[in-house]
Order: structure tokens, then C-alpha cells, then sequence
């Protein structure tokens, strides 16, 4: 096989642009605080020289490193090893089996666009250190390379373990499938049933820590008190209410266009051992994750999504470090059909959970629960303010004992699940219905808990930890958790299978 | 492909494991617990006193015995709590996982399978060191709050069991 990359190469001069880019904004974020004072310090003063002059410094700073570091960075490829050499001031030399390499993911933002360059990011087996990215490589060569690293790769798999690996890795190395994609009009209903209560909800806070925060950095807050506030209140429900419209309004409106530039023609692609998936119009991102690294299969709706039918659902990977949200790939709206298609080429068994009988869990959770959470708390709380402190408004918090009552019920006639010798599906939620599947030999270890108000009555709850999370099954019988742990512990332990 | 997949077993019918015997962790552990503890108390104590030297309210110093006997309770709740919780304490060697058992009011168990162990190390504390003890280590995939450790064990026998599951993880390779 002709080498291409057996001399040292530099990557693409667009590089150069990326890393100023780059540069200059690690640059202003490291001087933030500085730059604020130097704003709020001197409001009097020559503002706009000084922001003049410091940002072309930056500027200058900026581009001496992303040069440096462009003219110092090198790779080339030898044997079966990816050789790299960069630093500016530490220099340092990597280099990559590629049998530790795991997938090559692209990506490329509006500037990779234009130049018809890639960044790619190497995804080791190792630990953090070894992961690292290109910034800017030509498209052509950067598939060749990947290409490269991934038959050699295979092939040094097939020689090492004849058996196990027949089959090449084959992500992107032909053309692939297109299994699932989302349309436009696919896009619009996902950004219209966001979770947008929640965002609401973290606006307001957020505005209140912001309000705090530029009254402590010395801005007039002042009218932001408890007067204000009171004749705002006195405005009339019907403005606050609107107030709050407009405010939704503009979430949902924020949210779809987030929504449309992150999932612009979202594609899911299906090569002989695992999924590729394409997304975004700005910045557009390349994810792959090969089948046997998939540890779990999550998916989700909320009651907005439930009229349209779709599901948020997540194929989540093992990785090296913590799970980063990167790890996983994500389908922000897909129907069950969608999913159950996915299921067919990811589980051996496809959708078998969906024929297995549906086991409850003890009606002690909800009594538990009714009392711990439904009304103790609340009674307490009013108990206090109305006997200790004699304020009658206090047992307006006894409102909150039916909403928790009902929402527990919910939660306690929503828990269930499936199990037979390959996977276990659990479903709950409240508002959402979460549905989990995993299959047994991915479990790292099983844990069983009791609580005293747990073991009196010979109840207890299991939890299975794999690489990607956990998951657990609260209040089964004792026995019955004893019996699902044996059988995991069955599976684990007889699967010669690599769970990585 | 492996020989599991051919099997089919109802959850009715899987192979039960025999009732585990969990052995005791060592008594000497117990010292260990014990000395934590009562470090802590004297701890506590002496800024008890500390301030009652410098803090010169009068609700303050006219109840410090109470202060001091508050304390003094819950260390002997706190003693008395690990007494009777030592002995639930235990853990059990099986032919192919490991398991801990811990807590008296709250009880949890873990059993780890070998062949999912990623590494696993001996660890001694400055107690620990003074009674010849030591921490068996176990680290899985599944993150640190599903880690074992099972301690009060012997030196000797921890790095025993140490080689052991490496052993065990060799094997799997």
C-alpha cells in the first residue's frame, strides 16, 4: 500500500486562521476579569484606546502563536503508528497505534466549509491524554487518512484475533446507508417541543444571579427592590401573564433556530458495525460509534412530544474519562418505528423486549412515597410556620401535598420492567416517559440497597452500573432483586463477548 | 459465537447462586474505626473549648456543658453505631466476582465480576499501618460511586487477594 503520510506533513495553512480564532479568544478569556475592570474602573476615562490597543496586542499575541504553532505541528504516519510532533514552547511527540485509535470523527465549521477543510478529532482507547484533534486538513486527504488508519487498524485486528474479527471495520470506508434523517419540518416540531418550562425557569434565574452580579461589579441595580417588585405585582396579573407570553414566545423562537442550526439535515448513517450520524448547518459535526461500544439505549418524550409521537433518544457510549455528552449520539426527534428499526441492527434479538410481560414494583413505593414526600415534609413545614411563627399563610404550602401525591402515583403506576436473559428494559418518569435498555453483559457491576423501611419488609432496590451510566429498579421484592442480580451476574460472567 | 448465546433460561429457571457466606473483616478494623472516630471527637472538642475561650456571649458560655454533653452523645451514639454495624460488614470471594456487604440500618451489596475489573490496588491508611491492615481496591468501568473497597483485611491476605483477581483478569485475556 502506497503511504501518502510517510513524510512529516503540516496540516492545511487554513490551520492558521482556525488557531488566531482560537488564540484569541482563550487569550480574552483568561483576561476577562481584567478587561471588566479595566471597563467599570475607568468609565470616566479612555475606554476605547484602551480597548483599541489591547485587542490589536491580543490580536498580535494571537496570531504569533498560531503561527508558532502551525510551523510546529507534524504528523506522518509509519508502520502502524501515527507519529505527531507539536508545542510551541514544550515540545512534545505522540504517537498512536493505531489499534488504540477508535474512531476519527470530522467536523467542519462555516471556515472548514469555505476552504473545503475538516478538523478531526482522534478518539483513543487510552485515557484523555492521548486525545487530540487536527485543525484544518485538507477533505480529500484527511478521508484518505482515515481511511488508511482504519483498513490498518483492521487488518492488524484480523491478524491479532482471527476469530473474534472477521469482519472489517467499516465505518465510512464505503458508502454507507442513510437510515434515519430529519427534515425540516421534522426540525420545527423538535424545536417546538423542548422542554421550554425548563428554560424559562433557568432564564429567570440566571437573570436574577445576573442582576446580582452587575449590582456587585457596581452598576445602579437599584431599582431592582422590593418596592418595584411590588408595584410591578400590583400591575396586574394580566401584564405579568402576557410578560410571561412574550417571554415564552421568544424561547420557543430561540429554541427552534437552536434547534435548526445544531440539527440542520440531521442524516444517520449505517455501516456494517455501527452508526454514523451528520448534523448542523453552520458547524457541521460527524459522530460514530461502532455497535459493541453503545452501553445503553435511552430514549425519552414529554407530554409536547407525545402529541406529535416523537422521542428524544440517546445511544450512549463507553469512554475513557467521564461520560461527556459527546460520547453519545443523540437523535433529538424520532419515532417509535425509528427507533425500533435502530434496535433491530444494534440488539440480536432486535425488538424481542416488546413481547416480554411487564413486571411492577412493589406498592410500597408509593406508600413510601405518599408519606415521605407526598405529605410528612409539607405538613411539617406548615405545622411550624402556623404553631411556631402563627402566620396563617404558611398553610398555603399544604397545597403542595396533592401535587406530590399525584405526581408520585404517576410516577409509582409509570415503573416497570422487562427483563429476559439478554436485556433489561426499565420505564418510569412523571411528566416524561423514559425507557431504558440494556443489555445484561454490559453491566459492570450490580449493587442491592435497603433501606430500613426497605428490609422490614423484605424489599430492596437494585442498581446496574455500566460504563455509561447506571440505571436501577427501586422496591422490588428481595427475592426477586436477588434473582435478577444472579442472572446478570449469570450473563456477565459466562459472556466471553467484549463489553468494550 | 459463545457459548451463552445458545443457552435459553427463563428468569424463573437461571442458576441460582448458593447462599453466599460473607466472611468477617478483621476486628482490628474495628480499632481503626474506632480511632477515627474518637480523633474526630477530640477534634471537635478541642474547638468546642477553643471558642469557648474566645466567644464571650453569655448563651454561650452559661450552656457550654450542654454543648459538651450534646457532643459527647452523639459520639457514643456514633460508638455505639459501629459496634452493632461491624458486623454486618463482610465481604465474599466467589469462583467468579466479588462481593461487599455494608451498613446496619442502611444495607447495600456489591458484587463485582472479574471479569469487569479494570485494576485493582492495596491501600493502607496511617491506622491501618499501625494494626498491619489494609484496603483492597477494586475499580470497575461503571465509575467511582460503584468502586469496592473492602477493608480491614490483613496485608498479607489483601495482596494475596490482589494478585488474585489479576490473576482472574489475566486469564480473561
Amino acid at each position: 500500500m502506497s503511504n501518502t503520510f510517510a513524510d512529516p506533513m503540516r496540516q492545511s495553512p487554513i490551520a492558521i486562521l482556525l488557531l488566531i480564532y482560537k488564540y484569541f479568544f482563550n487569550i480574552i478569556r483568561q483576561f476577562w476579569p481584567a478587561i471588566i475592570a479595566v471597563f467599570i474602573g475607568q468609565r470616566a476615562g479612555n475606554v476605547s484606546n484602551i480597548l483599541l490597543i489591547s485587542t490589536i496586542l491580543v490580536a498580535i499575541l494571537a496570531l504569533f502563536f498560531a503561527i508558532a504553532s502551525y510551523l510546529r505541528f507534524s504528523f506522518r504516519v509509519q508502520g502502524n503508528e501515527l507519529f505527531i510532533e507539536k508545542g510551541v514552547f514544550k515540545k512534545s511527540k505522540l504517537n498512536i497505534p493505531f489499534e488504540r485509535i477508535q474512531t476519527l470523527n470530522f467536523e467542519q465549521g462555516i471556515i472548514h466549509q469555505i476552504f473545503n477543510v475538516v478538523k478531526i478529532e482522534v478518539d483513543t482507547a487510552g485515557s484523555s491524554k492521548n486525545e487530540f484533534s487536527f485543525n484544518a486538513i485538507d477533505k480529500d486527504l484527511a478521508i484518505e487518512l482515515r481511511k488508511l488508519i482504519l483498513e490498518r487498524k483492521s487488518e492488524i485486528e484480523i491478524k491479532e484475533e482471527p476469530i473474534e474479527q472477521t469482519a472489517i471495520d467499516t465505518i465510512s470506508q464505503k458508502e454507507d446507508d442513510v437510515i434515519f434523517s430529519l427534515s425540516l419540518k421534522d426540525l420545527f416540531i423538535v424545536g417546538l417541543t423542548q422542554n421550554h418550562l425548563r428554560t424559562l425557569v433557568l432564564l429567570f434565574f440566571f437573570t436574577l444571579w445576573g442582576a446580582g452580579e452587575l449590582s456587585d461589579a457596581g452598576l445602579d441595580m437599584d431599582w431592582l427592590n422590593e418596592e418595584s417588585l411590588q408595584s410591578f405585582l400590583k400591575s396586574g396579573i394580566l401584564i405579568i401573564s402576557s410578560l410571561a407570553f412574550i417571554l415564552l414566545v421568544i424561547i420557543v423562537i430561540g429554541t427552534g433556530i437552536r434547534t435548526i442550526l445544531k440539527y440542520y439535515d440531521f442524516k444517520m448513517f449505517r455501516s456494517e458495525k455501527g452508526f454514523k450520524i451528520q448534523a448542523g448547518l453552520f458547524n457541521r459535526k460527524e459522530n460514530a460509534a461502532l455497535d459493541h461500544k453503545i452501553q445503553q439505549i435511552r430514549w425519552s418524550n414529554n407530554p409536547l412530544k407525545r402529541i406529535f409521537g416523537i422521542h428524544r433518544l440517546q445511544l450512549r457510549q463507553a469512554s475513557s474519562v467521564e461520560i461527556s455528552n459527546k460520547k453519545s449520539i443523540k437523535i433529538p426527534g424520532i419515532k417509535l418505528e425509528g427507533i425500533q428499526n435502530i434496535l433491530n441492527y444494534l440488539l440480536s434479538n432486535g425488538n424481542e423486549y416488546l413481547a416480554l410481560d411487564d413486571r411492577n414494583i412493589s406498592h410500597w413505593y408509593l406508600v413510601r412515597n405518599m408519606i415521605y414526600v407526598g405529605i410528612l415534609p409539607w405538613l411539617l413545614i406548615a405545622g411550624i410556620g402556623y404553631y411556631i411563627f402563627l402566620d396563617t399563610r404558611y398553610l398555603l404550602v399544604l397545597l403542595a401535598i396533592p401535587y406530590f401525591c399525584i405526581t408520585t402515583y404517576v410516577q409509582y403506576r409509570k415503573w416497570r420492567y422487562r427483563v429476559n436473559e439478554y436485556l433489561i428494559y426499565a420505564h418510569h418518569g412523571v411528566y416524561e416517559n423514559k425507557n431504558n435498555i440494556l443489555q445484561l453483559y454490559k453491566v459492570q457491576n450490580v449493587q442491592i440497597h435497603q433501606s430500613p423501611f426497605q428490609w422490614r419488609r423484605g424489599l430492596a432496590t437494585i442498581r446496574m452500573f455500566t460504563a455509561a451510566g447506571s440505571i436501577h429498579i427501586p422496591y422490588l421484592q428481595l427475592e426477586e432483586a436477588k434473582k435478577l442480580k444472579d442472572l446478570i451476574l449469570y450473563e456477565v460472567e459466562s459472556s466471553q463477548i467484549k463489553w468494550y | 459465537m459463545t457459548d451463552f448465546s445458545n443457552i435459553q433460561l427463563s428468569f424463573e429457571e437461571i442458576p441460582r447462586a448458593e447462599k453466599i457466606n460473607y466472611l468477617p473483616l478483621d476486628n482490628k478494623y474495628l480499632y481503626v474505626l474506632l480511632t477515627n472516630v474518637f480523633i474526630f471527637f477530640i477534634v471537635i472538642v478541642a474547638i468546642l473549648v477553643y471558642l469557648w475561650t474566645i466567644i464571650d456571649k453569655s448563651w454561650f458560655t452559661n450552656n457550654f456543658q450542654w454543648f459538651l454533653l450534646g457532643v459527647l452523645l452523639i459520639f457514643v451514639i456514633n460508638f455505639a453505631y459501629l459496634f452493632k454495624a461491624f458486623g454486618y460488614k463482610g465481604y465474599a470471594f466467589r469462583q467468579r466476582d466479588i462481593s461487599y456487604k455494608t451498613g446496619w440500618l442502611w444495607r447495600s451489596v456489591t458484587t463485582v465480576p472479574f471479569n469487569r475489573v479494570q485494576h485493582c490496588e492495596v491501600s493502607q491508611g496511617i491506622f491501618d499501618r499501625y494494626f498491619k491492615l489494609a484496603k483492597l481496591k477494586i475499580y470497575t468501568a461503571g465509575g467511582s460511586s460503584s468502586d469496592v473497597v473492602v477493608p480491614g483485611l490483613e496485608l498479607d491476605q489483601a495482596t494475596e487477594l490482589k494478585d488474585f483477581i489479576l490473576e482472574k483478569i489475566k486469564e480473561d485475556e
